[in-house]
Protein backbone atom coordinates (compact mmCIF):
# COMPACT_ATOMS: atom_id res chain seq x y z
CA UNK A 1 0.00 0.00 0.00
CA UNK A 2 2.75 2.57 0.78
CA UNK A 3 6.60 2.55 1.53
CA UNK A 4 7.88 5.43 2.35
CA UNK A 5 10.11 8.08 5.11
CA UNK A 6 9.58 10.61 7.61
CA UNK A 7 7.00 11.41 9.63
CA UNK A 8 5.51 14.57 11.41
CA UNK A 9 7.55 14.04 14.20
CA UNK A 10 10.91 13.16 11.73
CA UNK A 11 9.78 16.52 10.10
CA UNK A 12 9.58 19.04 13.54
CA UNK A 13 13.55 17.01 14.26
CA UNK A 14 14.37 18.56 10.62
CA UNK A 15 13.35 22.07 11.37
CA UNK A 16 15.21 22.15 14.28
CA UNK A 17 18.36 21.09 12.63
CA UNK A 18 18.73 24.38 10.75
CA UNK A 19 19.42 26.09 13.87
CA UNK A 20 22.70 26.95 15.93
CA UNK A 21 24.68 29.45 18.01
CA UNK A 22 28.16 30.41 18.90
CA UNK A 23 30.05 29.46 21.94
CA UNK A 24 31.31 31.78 24.06
CA UNK A 25 35.03 31.53 21.96
CA UNK A 26 33.21 32.14 18.88
CA UNK A 27 33.06 28.36 18.39
CA UNK A 28 30.11 27.88 16.12
CA UNK A 29 27.15 24.99 17.45
CA UNK A 30 25.02 23.55 14.44
CA UNK A 31 22.16 21.78 15.57
CA UNK A 32 22.37 19.54 12.31
CA UNK A 33 25.36 17.88 14.22
CA UNK A 34 23.07 16.79 16.44
CA UNK A 35 19.68 16.36 14.76
CA UNK A 36 20.89 14.68 11.59
CA UNK A 37 19.73 10.98 11.59
CA UNK A 38 21.96 8.32 9.73
CA UNK A 39 18.61 6.87 8.53
CA UNK A 40 15.32 8.34 7.71
CA UNK A 41 12.31 6.72 9.34
CA UNK A 42 11.54 4.21 6.95
CA UNK A 43 7.88 3.20 6.90
CA UNK A 44 6.17 0.11 4.99
CA UNK A 45 2.23 -0.14 5.26
CA UNK A 46 0.09 -2.79 3.73
CA UNK A 47 -3.63 -3.75 3.61
CA UNK A 48 -5.20 -6.78 4.08
CA UNK A 49 -9.21 -7.36 2.54
CA UNK A 50 -10.52 -8.91 5.19
CA UNK A 51 -14.33 -8.99 4.28
CA UNK A 52 -16.13 -6.94 1.51
CA UNK A 53 -15.89 -3.52 1.61
CA UNK A 54 -13.23 -4.23 4.64
CA UNK A 55 -9.31 -3.99 4.79
CA UNK A 56 -7.48 -3.59 7.55
CA UNK A 57 -3.93 -1.72 7.19
CA UNK A 58 -0.80 -2.68 9.06
CA UNK A 59 2.79 -1.96 8.90
CA UNK A 60 6.35 -0.90 11.04
CA UNK A 61 8.56 2.19 10.78
CA UNK A 62 12.19 1.58 11.53
CA UNK A 63 12.41 5.18 13.83
CA UNK A 64 15.60 7.17 13.29
CA UNK A 65 17.92 8.71 15.64
CA UNK A 66 20.35 11.53 15.74
CA UNK A 67 22.85 12.24 18.52
CA UNK A 68 20.71 14.07 20.51
CA UNK A 69 17.29 12.24 19.57
CA UNK A 70 15.55 9.30 19.18
CA UNK A 71 12.42 8.16 17.42
CA UNK A 72 11.24 4.51 18.37
CA UNK A 73 10.12 2.06 15.92
CA UNK A 74 6.70 2.14 15.61
CA UNK A 75 3.45 -0.24 14.47
CA UNK A 76 1.09 0.82 12.08
CA UNK A 77 -2.71 -0.04 12.33
CA UNK A 78 -5.68 1.17 10.48
CA UNK A 79 -9.37 -0.21 9.36
CA UNK A 80 -10.71 1.10 6.24
CA UNK A 81 -14.51 0.84 5.54
CA UNK A 82 -15.64 1.10 1.93
CA UNK A 83 -19.60 1.17 0.83
CA UNK A 84 -20.90 2.05 -2.77
CA UNK A 85 -23.77 4.33 -1.77
CA UNK A 86 -25.35 4.32 -5.62
CA UNK A 87 -23.76 3.83 -8.80
CA UNK A 88 -20.11 4.97 -9.67
CA UNK A 89 -20.06 6.75 -5.92
CA UNK A 90 -18.24 5.24 -3.09
CA UNK A 91 -17.89 6.49 0.78
CA UNK A 92 -15.22 5.35 2.70
CA UNK A 93 -14.04 5.64 6.59
CA UNK A 94 -10.70 5.11 7.27
CA UNK A 95 -8.80 4.94 11.21
CA UNK A 96 -5.10 4.77 11.17
CA UNK A 97 -3.00 4.94 14.21
CA UNK A 98 0.35 4.05 15.52
CA UNK A 99 1.54 2.22 18.56
CA UNK A 100 5.42 3.38 19.45
CA UNK A 101 6.97 5.61 17.80
CA UNK A 102 7.92 7.72 21.11
CA UNK A 103 9.89 11.42 19.57
CA UNK A 104 12.79 12.00 23.03
CA UNK A 105 15.39 14.77 22.45
CA UNK A 106 18.57 13.94 24.62
CA UNK A 107 19.86 16.58 26.89
CA UNK A 108 23.48 18.51 27.20
CA UNK A 109 25.93 19.38 29.80
CA UNK A 110 26.59 22.73 29.11
CA UNK A 111 29.73 24.47 30.62
CA UNK A 112 28.61 28.35 32.06
CA UNK A 113 32.53 29.00 33.18
CA UNK A 114 32.18 30.58 36.30
CA UNK A 115 28.62 29.90 36.74
CA UNK A 116 29.62 25.80 36.04
CA UNK A 117 27.99 23.01 34.80
CA UNK A 118 24.09 22.09 34.46
CA UNK A 119 21.87 19.99 32.33
CA UNK A 120 19.95 21.74 29.76
CA UNK A 121 18.38 21.42 26.53
CA UNK A 122 20.92 21.60 24.06
CA UNK A 123 19.30 23.78 21.67
CA UNK A 124 18.63 26.37 24.17
CA UNK A 125 21.50 26.09 26.08
CA UNK A 126 22.82 29.85 24.90
CA UNK A 127 18.76 31.00 24.79
CA UNK A 128 16.71 33.53 27.29
CA UNK A 129 16.14 30.87 29.89
CA UNK A 130 17.90 29.48 32.70
CA UNK A 131 19.71 26.18 32.71
CA UNK A 132 17.51 24.43 34.11
CA UNK A 133 14.19 25.82 33.06
CA UNK A 134 15.16 24.89 29.39
CA UNK A 135 14.75 21.13 30.24
CA UNK A 136 10.61 22.23 29.86
CA UNK A 137 11.25 22.63 26.91
CA UNK A 138 12.64 19.40 25.36
CA UNK A 139 11.26 17.73 22.18
CA UNK A 140 8.43 14.95 23.17
CA UNK A 141 6.24 13.34 20.59
CA UNK A 142 4.08 10.09 20.52
CA UNK A 143 2.97 8.64 17.08
CA UNK A 144 -0.41 7.71 18.41
CA UNK A 145 -0.88 11.81 17.89
CA UNK A 146 -0.31 11.50 14.40
CA UNK A 147 -3.65 8.77 14.36
CA UNK A 148 -6.23 9.77 11.66
CA UNK A 149 -9.64 9.41 10.81
CA UNK A 150 -11.00 10.36 7.25
CA UNK A 151 -14.27 10.10 5.24
CA UNK A 152 -14.11 10.51 1.52
CA UNK A 153 -16.42 9.95 -1.01
CA UNK A 154 -16.15 10.17 -4.49
CA UNK A 155 -18.59 10.19 -7.70
CA UNK A 156 -17.16 9.22 -11.02
CA UNK A 157 -18.91 10.92 -13.57
CA UNK B 1 35.62 59.07 71.44
CA UNK B 2 35.85 57.36 68.85
CA UNK B 3 32.38 58.47 68.10
CA UNK B 4 33.21 62.13 68.25
CA UNK B 5 36.22 61.80 66.51
CA UNK B 6 34.20 60.26 63.55
CA UNK B 7 32.02 63.28 63.55
CA UNK B 8 34.58 65.36 62.94
CA UNK B 9 36.31 63.83 60.15
CA UNK B 10 32.62 63.87 58.56
CA UNK B 11 32.49 67.90 59.43
CA UNK B 12 35.85 68.47 57.61
CA UNK B 13 35.12 65.99 54.57
CA UNK B 14 31.43 67.67 54.30
CA UNK B 15 32.82 71.53 54.21
CA UNK B 16 36.18 70.52 52.39
CA UNK B 17 34.26 69.42 49.55
CA UNK B 18 32.88 72.87 49.32
CA UNK B 19 35.48 74.85 49.77
CA UNK B 20 39.41 73.53 50.29
CA UNK B 21 39.94 71.13 48.01
CA UNK B 22 37.60 72.17 44.94
CA UNK B 23 38.12 75.03 43.81
CA UNK B 24 41.36 74.69 42.07
CA UNK B 25 41.45 71.84 40.62
CA UNK B 26 39.76 71.54 37.20
CA UNK B 27 37.03 69.79 35.76
CA UNK B 28 37.23 65.86 35.00
CA UNK B 29 34.30 64.57 33.34
CA UNK B 30 33.77 61.51 32.31
CA UNK B 31 31.43 62.48 29.59
CA UNK B 32 31.29 65.43 27.59
CA UNK B 33 29.07 66.69 24.67
CA UNK B 34 29.41 69.13 22.23
CA UNK B 35 26.73 71.32 23.56
CA UNK B 36 26.28 72.22 27.34
CA UNK B 37 23.03 74.16 28.58
CA UNK B 38 24.31 75.92 31.64
CA UNK B 39 27.79 75.54 33.46
CA UNK B 40 26.03 76.52 36.90
CA UNK B 41 27.46 75.39 40.15
CA UNK B 42 30.43 76.94 40.10
CA UNK B 43 30.31 79.40 42.27
CA UNK B 44 29.51 77.53 45.63
CA UNK B 45 32.84 76.30 45.33
CA UNK B 46 34.70 79.41 45.82
CA UNK B 47 32.82 80.26 48.78
CA UNK B 48 34.61 80.83 52.56
CA UNK B 49 34.85 77.81 54.42
CA UNK B 50 34.82 78.12 58.26
CA UNK B 51 38.50 78.74 59.57
CA UNK B 52 38.82 75.76 61.45
CA UNK B 53 37.55 73.29 58.40
CA UNK B 54 39.90 74.88 56.45
CA UNK B 55 42.50 74.35 58.81
CA UNK B 56 41.96 71.15 59.55
CA UNK B 57 41.53 70.27 55.35
CA UNK B 58 44.99 71.78 55.02
CA UNK B 59 46.80 70.47 57.79
CA UNK B 60 48.87 67.89 58.88
CA UNK B 61 50.09 65.03 56.16
CA UNK B 62 48.80 62.66 58.10
CA UNK B 63 44.91 64.35 57.75
CA UNK B 64 41.83 62.55 56.26
CA UNK B 65 41.83 64.20 52.73
CA UNK B 66 38.71 64.46 51.08
CA UNK B 67 38.10 63.28 47.38
CA UNK B 68 36.68 66.52 45.19
CA UNK B 69 35.76 66.24 42.59
CA UNK B 70 32.84 64.09 40.54
CA UNK B 71 32.36 63.94 37.17
CA UNK B 72 31.70 67.50 36.31
CA UNK B 73 31.23 71.08 37.61
CA UNK B 74 27.71 70.74 38.64
CA UNK B 75 28.77 68.81 41.52
CA UNK B 76 30.71 71.41 43.03
CA UNK B 77 27.41 72.66 44.96
CA UNK B 78 26.54 70.77 47.92
CA UNK B 79 23.52 69.65 48.05
CA UNK B 80 20.92 68.99 51.12
CA UNK B 81 20.46 65.29 51.21
CA UNK B 82 18.03 64.43 48.61
CA UNK B 83 16.00 61.44 48.41
CA UNK B 84 17.01 58.86 45.55
CA UNK B 85 13.78 58.67 43.44
CA UNK B 86 11.36 55.26 43.63
CA UNK B 87 12.90 52.51 42.21
CA UNK B 88 10.89 52.25 38.25
CA UNK B 89 10.61 49.64 35.99
CA UNK B 90 10.96 49.84 32.25
CA UNK B 91 7.87 48.23 30.61
CA UNK B 92 7.99 49.96 26.88
CA UNK B 93 8.97 46.75 24.38
CA UNK B 94 12.76 47.29 23.55
CA UNK B 95 14.03 49.12 20.35
CA UNK B 96 17.44 48.69 18.68
CA UNK B 97 19.44 51.67 18.08
CA UNK B 98 22.47 52.26 15.83
CA UNK B 99 24.52 52.94 19.02
CA UNK B 100 23.78 49.37 20.76
CA UNK B 101 26.02 46.13 19.85
CA UNK B 102 24.05 44.19 17.62
CA UNK B 103 24.36 41.65 19.80
CA UNK B 104 22.18 43.15 22.17
CA UNK B 105 19.14 43.07 19.75
CA UNK B 106 19.83 39.38 19.78
CA UNK B 107 19.79 38.97 23.23
CA UNK B 108 16.40 40.85 23.32
CA UNK B 109 14.75 38.93 20.94
CA UNK B 110 16.13 35.71 22.94
CA UNK B 111 13.92 37.20 25.86
CA UNK B 112 17.07 38.48 27.84
CA UNK B 113 15.99 42.22 29.07
CA UNK B 114 17.39 42.59 32.21
CA UNK B 115 14.54 41.08 34.07
CA UNK B 116 15.30 40.67 38.04
CA UNK B 117 17.93 42.55 38.26
CA UNK B 118 17.94 46.64 39.39
CA UNK B 119 20.67 49.05 38.55
CA UNK B 120 20.96 52.04 40.72
CA UNK B 121 22.52 54.68 38.61
CA UNK B 122 24.62 57.14 40.64
CA UNK B 123 24.98 60.26 39.51
CA UNK B 124 23.72 63.97 38.95
CA UNK B 125 19.69 64.04 38.68
CA UNK B 126 19.53 67.87 40.32
CA UNK B 127 21.83 69.84 39.04
CA UNK B 128 20.87 72.48 36.32
CA UNK B 129 23.54 71.66 34.05
CA UNK B 130 21.90 69.76 30.99
CA UNK B 131 23.25 67.73 27.76
CA UNK B 132 21.57 67.42 24.39
CA UNK B 133 22.37 64.01 23.34
CA UNK B 134 20.31 61.82 20.91
CA UNK B 135 20.15 58.37 22.27
CA UNK B 136 17.48 57.39 18.86
CA UNK B 137 14.71 58.25 21.38
CA UNK B 138 14.80 61.76 19.32
CA UNK B 139 17.00 65.00 20.66
CA UNK B 140 16.78 65.86 24.41
CA UNK B 141 18.26 68.17 27.13
CA UNK B 142 19.18 65.88 30.22
CA UNK B 143 21.33 65.96 33.24
CA UNK B 144 24.15 63.82 33.03
CA UNK B 145 22.53 61.13 35.34
CA UNK B 146 19.44 61.18 33.40
CA UNK B 147 20.87 59.86 30.07
CA UNK B 148 22.98 57.67 31.68
CA UNK B 149 20.05 55.91 33.84
CA UNK B 150 18.35 56.40 30.02
CA UNK B 151 21.10 54.57 28.32
CA UNK B 152 21.25 51.96 30.59
CA UNK B 153 17.50 51.19 30.77
CA UNK B 154 17.84 51.04 26.71
CA UNK B 155 19.84 48.23 27.43
CA UNK B 156 18.25 46.32 29.68
CA UNK B 157 14.50 47.18 29.17
CA UNK B 158 13.40 45.10 31.72
CA UNK B 159 15.58 45.82 34.64
CA UNK B 160 14.28 47.61 37.78
CA UNK B 161 16.25 51.65 37.40
CA UNK B 162 16.90 52.88 40.64
CA UNK B 163 18.38 56.50 40.66
CA UNK B 164 21.22 57.45 43.40
CA UNK B 165 21.73 61.48 43.52
CA UNK B 166 25.27 61.87 44.05
CA UNK B 167 25.20 65.31 45.74
CA UNK B 168 23.25 63.63 48.46
CA UNK B 169 26.41 61.91 50.02
CA UNK B 170 23.96 59.10 51.37
CA UNK B 171 24.91 55.84 51.35
CA UNK B 172 23.60 53.96 48.37
CA UNK B 173 20.88 51.23 48.76
CA UNK B 174 20.95 48.07 47.05
CA UNK B 175 17.80 46.04 46.21
CA UNK B 176 16.81 43.43 48.89
CA UNK B 177 16.07 40.67 46.66
CA UNK B 178 17.94 39.93 42.70
CA UNK B 179 21.00 40.88 41.25
CA UNK B 180 22.05 44.34 42.02
CA UNK B 181 24.31 46.39 39.63
CA UNK B 182 25.64 49.70 40.41
CA UNK B 183 26.24 52.15 37.66
CA UNK B 184 29.33 54.93 38.42
CA UNK B 185 29.65 57.27 35.62
CA UNK B 186 31.47 59.89 37.90
CA UNK B 187 35.15 60.39 39.04
CA UNK B 188 36.25 61.46 42.21
CA UNK B 189 38.78 63.24 41.76
CA UNK B 190 42.27 65.22 44.04
CA UNK B 191 45.50 65.85 43.79
CA UNK B 192 47.83 63.24 42.88
CA UNK B 193 50.16 61.26 45.40
CA UNK B 194 47.55 60.16 48.59
CA UNK B 195 47.52 56.96 50.02
CA UNK B 196 44.31 55.72 50.19
CA UNK B 197 44.76 55.49 53.97
CA UNK B 198 44.59 59.51 53.55
CA UNK B 199 41.45 59.78 51.72
CA UNK B 200 38.05 60.40 53.80
CA UNK B 201 35.11 59.39 52.19
CA UNK B 202 31.50 60.12 52.31
CA UNK B 203 28.67 57.45 53.42
CA UNK B 204 28.14 57.12 49.72
CA UNK B 205 31.65 56.54 48.21
CA UNK B 206 32.18 54.27 51.36
CA UNK B 207 28.95 51.68 50.68
CA UNK B 208 29.83 51.59 47.14
CA UNK B 209 33.40 50.06 47.27
CA UNK B 210 32.34 47.72 50.13
CA UNK B 211 29.84 46.53 47.21
CA UNK B 212 32.91 46.20 45.28
CA UNK B 213 34.97 44.44 47.88
CA UNK B 214 32.75 42.55 49.41
CA UNK B 215 30.76 41.16 46.12
CA UNK B 216 27.45 42.39 47.00
CA UNK B 217 26.84 44.95 43.35
CA UNK B 218 28.10 44.80 40.04
CA UNK B 219 29.96 47.85 40.28
CA UNK B 220 30.23 49.40 36.60
CA UNK B 221 32.95 52.72 37.34
CA UNK B 222 33.26 54.39 33.68
CA UNK B 223 37.45 53.97 33.33
CA UNK B 224 37.68 58.19 33.11
CA UNK B 225 38.54 60.41 30.08
CA UNK B 226 41.81 61.51 30.53
CA UNK B 227 43.98 59.21 28.41
CA UNK B 228 45.93 57.79 31.11
CA UNK B 229 45.93 54.58 33.00
CA UNK B 230 43.34 54.08 35.25
CA UNK B 231 44.33 55.36 38.88
CA UNK B 232 47.54 57.30 37.43
CA UNK B 233 47.49 60.84 38.03
CA UNK B 234 46.42 63.27 35.02
CA UNK B 235 47.45 66.05 33.09
CA UNK B 236 46.16 68.44 35.63
CA UNK B 237 47.75 66.61 38.37
CA UNK B 238 44.92 64.63 39.99
CA UNK B 239 43.60 60.95 40.12
CA UNK B 240 40.62 60.09 40.36
CA UNK B 241 40.23 58.19 43.69
CA UNK B 242 37.20 56.27 43.40
CA UNK B 243 39.34 54.16 40.49
CA UNK B 244 41.96 53.75 42.73
CA UNK B 245 39.74 52.35 45.62
CA UNK B 246 38.40 49.56 43.20
CA UNK B 247 41.33 47.84 41.80
CA UNK B 248 41.30 44.37 42.86
CA UNK B 249 38.10 44.34 44.56
CA UNK B 250 35.90 41.70 43.29
CA UNK B 251 33.19 43.09 41.40
CA UNK B 252 33.76 45.97 40.17
CA UNK B 253 34.20 46.60 36.55
CA UNK B 254 35.86 49.12 35.04
CA UNK B 255 34.88 50.40 31.51
CA UNK B 256 36.64 52.14 28.62
CA UNK B 257 35.23 53.68 25.39
CA UNK B 258 35.82 51.98 22.11
CA UNK B 259 34.97 54.22 19.20
CA UNK B 260 32.80 51.83 17.49
CA UNK B 261 31.37 48.90 18.20
CA UNK B 262 33.48 46.30 17.19
CA UNK B 263 33.15 43.41 14.38
CA UNK B 264 36.25 41.39 13.16
CA UNK B 265 36.19 42.85 9.66
CA UNK B 266 35.77 46.13 11.04
CA UNK B 267 37.72 46.54 14.59
CA UNK B 268 37.40 48.63 16.93
CA UNK B 269 40.04 51.25 18.75
CA UNK B 270 40.10 52.80 22.09
CA UNK B 271 38.50 55.96 21.74
CA UNK B 272 41.44 58.80 22.17
CA UNK B 273 39.84 60.51 25.41
CA UNK B 274 39.52 56.96 27.08
CA UNK B 275 41.50 55.68 30.21
CA UNK B 276 43.37 52.36 29.31
CA UNK B 277 44.14 49.48 31.66
CA UNK B 278 48.12 50.07 32.09
CA UNK B 279 50.46 48.13 33.73
CA UNK B 280 48.81 46.88 36.21
CA UNK B 281 47.78 42.99 36.09
CA UNK B 282 44.71 43.79 38.57
CA UNK B 283 43.26 47.00 36.43
CA UNK B 284 43.94 44.54 33.45
CA UNK B 285 42.14 41.71 35.11
CA UNK B 286 39.34 44.52 35.41
CA UNK B 287 39.20 46.64 32.54
CA UNK B 288 36.36 45.96 30.23
CA UNK B 289 35.35 48.13 26.65
CA UNK B 290 32.52 49.04 24.87
CA UNK B 291 31.62 51.03 21.64
CA UNK B 292 30.60 54.70 22.32
CA UNK B 293 29.02 55.74 19.39
CA UNK B 294 29.60 59.69 20.04
CA UNK B 295 29.49 60.35 16.39
CA UNK B 296 25.37 59.24 16.52
CA UNK B 297 24.45 60.60 19.98
CA UNK B 298 26.10 63.47 20.51
CA UNK B 299 26.85 61.65 24.04
CA UNK B 300 30.88 60.94 24.29
CA UNK B 301 32.91 59.81 27.21
CA UNK B 302 33.41 56.43 29.57
CA UNK B 303 30.54 57.77 31.12
CA UNK B 304 28.56 56.36 28.25
CA UNK B 305 30.49 53.22 27.81
CA UNK B 306 29.74 52.47 31.51
CA UNK B 307 25.78 52.22 31.76
CA UNK B 308 26.32 49.51 28.73
CA UNK B 309 27.81 46.99 30.62
CA UNK B 310 25.19 47.56 33.35
CA UNK B 311 22.78 46.52 31.11
CA UNK B 312 24.97 44.32 29.87
CA UNK B 313 25.22 42.45 33.87
CA UNK B 314 20.85 42.85 34.27
CA UNK B 315 20.71 41.17 30.99
CA UNK B 316 23.18 38.17 31.73
CA UNK B 317 21.69 37.89 35.74
CA UNK B 318 17.99 37.34 33.86
CA UNK B 319 19.33 34.48 32.67
CA UNK B 320 21.70 33.46 35.48
CA UNK B 321 19.09 34.17 37.83
CA UNK B 322 21.03 32.26 40.95
CA UNK B 323 24.74 33.96 40.04
CA UNK B 324 26.38 36.36 42.61
CA UNK B 325 27.71 39.77 41.21
CA UNK B 326 30.85 38.75 40.90
CA UNK B 327 30.24 35.59 38.78
CA UNK B 328 28.25 38.41 36.65
CA UNK B 329 31.36 40.64 36.60
CA UNK B 330 33.60 38.06 36.29
CA UNK B 331 31.78 36.40 33.26
CA UNK B 332 31.42 39.58 31.09
CA UNK B 333 35.60 39.49 31.91
CA UNK B 334 36.21 36.19 30.74
CA UNK B 335 33.92 36.28 27.69
CA UNK B 336 35.37 39.66 26.33
CA UNK B 337 36.13 39.62 22.66
CA UNK B 338 39.78 40.21 21.75
CA UNK B 339 39.39 40.16 17.54
CA UNK B 340 37.06 42.72 17.75
CA UNK B 341 39.46 45.55 18.41
CA UNK B 342 42.33 46.94 16.67
CA UNK B 343 45.69 45.75 18.03
CA UNK B 344 44.43 44.43 20.70
CA UNK B 345 46.91 44.98 24.09
CA UNK B 346 45.76 44.09 27.60
CA UNK B 347 47.57 47.16 28.77
CA UNK B 348 45.09 49.14 26.62
CA UNK B 349 42.19 47.47 26.46
CA UNK B 350 42.26 44.93 29.43
CA UNK B 351 40.42 42.11 28.63
CA UNK B 352 39.46 42.74 25.11
CA UNK B 353 35.15 44.11 24.27
CA UNK B 354 32.17 43.51 25.77
CA UNK B 355 29.99 40.77 24.58
CA UNK B 356 26.60 40.11 26.10
CA UNK B 357 26.61 36.97 23.26
CA UNK B 358 29.14 35.61 24.30
CA UNK B 359 28.55 35.87 28.14
CA UNK B 360 25.24 33.89 27.86
CA UNK B 361 26.41 30.91 25.79
CA UNK B 362 27.91 28.07 27.02
CA UNK B 363 32.09 27.49 26.96
CA UNK B 364 31.16 23.79 26.00
CA UNK B 365 28.42 21.85 25.40
CA UNK B 366 28.04 18.23 24.66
Amino acid sequence: MEIGSGSARSELVKRISYGGYELDDGTPVNFSDWYTPALPDLRAVFLTEVADGVGITWGLSTGERGKKYRIAPALHLGLILQREVFPNAVISLSVSTKLGGRLSERTCMADYGIFGRAEVNCRLAASELSPEDTLAYLLKGRARDESRVALRFSWRF
Amino acid sequence: MQKTHFSVIMVIGAFAISSTFVAPLHAQPLSFATSVQSAAGLAKAGSAAPAGVAKAGAAAANAKIPPVRRNDETLLKFSPLRSAKAPSKTTSSPQYQTWMSAEIADAWNAGFKGQGATITVVDDFSSSRFITGNLGTGSQSLRHGEWTRLEASMIAPSATMASHDFNSGRTVALAKTGLNIANLSYGMFAKSGYSLSQISWSAQETSLINYATNGSAVVSKAAGNDAVAVGASNKAGNTDYLNVALVGTQSALFVGALDRNGTTTQKANLASYSNFAGSDAAVQRQFLTVGVRGDLTNLYGTSFAAPIVSGYAAVLGSKFTTATPTQIANRLLDTARTDTINGYSASIHGRGEASIARALAPSSID
